[in-house]
């Protein structure tokens, strides 16, 4: 087995990659077929379902696969979005790609729509004129577009005001690999204690 | 074409860029970078001259918004920095003195908030190229789109006679409905706040001397265009002095009366 060289080199820990155990082998393959057979991601609680197995063996196998597609240099990697594992082309071969199919890249949001995406994600729910003071400039269209792009939804709205609040969506956290809004880098060490007083 | 690296495409989001600055404090943040100072109320009072002259060339700028949005902060940078550099009078006017560095510290704090979103927001625009790259099997903007256009495709019709027939009836049924589409649908009909008015008074008129009604009563509910017209008819009325609107708080009832009328 060519695994052995990298046994002997690297220290025994990687014996202990749960990839590399038999016993976990049938259920990483079960999820394989049905990752390659899906037309859309795979939920854990899905896969539980097929494989009758628990949702946390299940969620372990999946990362399993994930590290071992990794551990091998694939040019695919298994990802974990909002809405379940899927695979997806590895980043390194994103010119690859380009060249192969012309696909233009995602169009990047200006630097006001970042703004305005960010407040909203870290302040959720908010409204427009939450946004705009943080902003210290009028963001109704930027809040707009957002709108028709899909990154933001409108959520309910505020008990005083009756403002409308916004909220970000599972597009936004798809488009940035999130798998849940707990994942979104923290703000905290951005923000010193002199701004929190002004909230 | 993928190696290239896409310029900001702030003209899609129909933002209007101040010269690369997206608002006030965009703009302070950069002309503190620009000095090579940190974010500090020191900074903030050495960049006030730079931000009043960067304002005064926004003249002649037609986005009201922003521009008054940039002179807000200008005005209360000019403010705070004239008292500090004002020789101080004890005895005069400490109170205007304190409030304008109030509203300097304020403002210094809503810039550091600001400054921290920003931050946040390099930081998410990184993990949105990052993510990018990564071209998803299946594609989901494709799933997305499949199920969009699944919804808006018209029920499946059986190739048999019964389905024919419902055909038929469905085309006659649009041919029928096209005759009769009533006109207003091809331009937006335009709601008379004048006659609006007039047939808010006449409701009024037509009630006994000093009845209140609530403003649900008189609404004209054909459609939001002819509610948002009756309300403004209302504030007309209030502002010539025909009526008297009272509300006990924000979103409880309105209610109106006539004026009453100083009979003699």
């Amino acid at each position: 087995m060519r695994r052995c060289i990298f046994d002997s080199v690297s220290s025994l820990w990687r014996k202990g990659e749960y990839y590399l155990q038999e016993e976990n082998r049938w259920l990483m393959s079960a999820l394989e077929s049905l990752l390659i057979c899906s037309g859309e991601p795979v939920s854990v609680a899905d896969a539980a379902k097929a494989t009758e197995h628990e949702e946390g063996e299940v969620e372990q196998a999946f990362v399993g696969l994930a590290k071992e597609y990794e551990s091998q240099s694939r040019g695919f990697v298994l990802r974990h979005s909002v809405r379940g594992w899927h695979f997806a082309s590895d980043a390194r071969f994103d010119a690859v790609l380009a060249r192969f199919d012309g696909r233009d890249k995602q169009r990047v949001l200006s630097q006001a729509a970042m703004e305005v995406l960010s407040i909203i994600a870290y302040r959720q729910p908010v409204s427009r004129s939450e946004v705009s003071t943080i902003r210290g400039v009028l963001s109704d269209s930027l809040v707009r577009t957002l709108l028709v792009q899909g990154y933001i939804a409108e959520k309910g709205q505020d008990e005083q005001t009756h403002a409308r609040l916004l909220v970000t969506t599972d597009l936004l956290l798809e488009r940035l690999g999130l798998a849940s809004l707990d994942d979104l880098p923290e703000l905290a060490p951005l923000l010193p204690d002199s701004a929190q007083e002004v909230e | 074409m993928s190696e290239q690296i896409l310029p900001y495409q702030a003209s899609l989001d129909f933002d209007v860029e101040l010269e690369n600055y997206t608002g006030p404090f965009d703009a302070l943040l950069s002309l503190i970078a620009k000095r090579q100072l940190d974010v500090t109320e020191v900074a903030l009072a050495q960049v006030t001259e730079d931000f009043v002259a960067y304002v005064r060339e926004l003249r002649g700028q037609d986005d009201t918004e922003s521009v008054s949005a940039f002179v807000d902060v200008a005005s209360l940078l000019v403010e705070a920095k004239s008292q500090a550099l004002l020789p101080r009078d004890e005895s005069f006017d400490s109170d205007s003195d304190f409030d304008a560095l109030l509203e300097r510290d304020l403002l210094f704090a809503r810039l550091v908030q600001y400054h921290a979103y920003r931050q946040a927001a390099s930081q998410l625009r990184e993990l949105l190229i990052q993510e990018s790259k990564f071209v998803p099997h299946p594609e989901p903007a494709f799933a997305v789109k499949r199920s969009r256009a699944a919804q808006t495709q018209p029920a499946e019709l059986a190739a048999d006679a019964l389905g024919l027939r419902a055909l038929a009836a469905s085309f006659l049924g649009n041919v029928h409905a096209a005759a009769t589409a009533p006109t207003e649908q091809l331009h937006v009909p335009l709601v008379d706040i004048e006659a609006q008015t007039k047939r808010v008074m006449e409701y009024l008129t037509s009630l006994p001397a000093g009845q209140i009604v609530t403003f649900d009563a008189l609404l004209d509910k054909r459609t939001t265009l002819h509610r948002v017209a009756c309300f403004i008819a209302v504030l007309v009325l209030y502002k010539n002095n025909e009526v008297r609107v009272r509300q006990e708080s924000a979103f409880a009832p309105l209610y109106i009366r006539l004026r009453q009328q100083s009979v003699a």
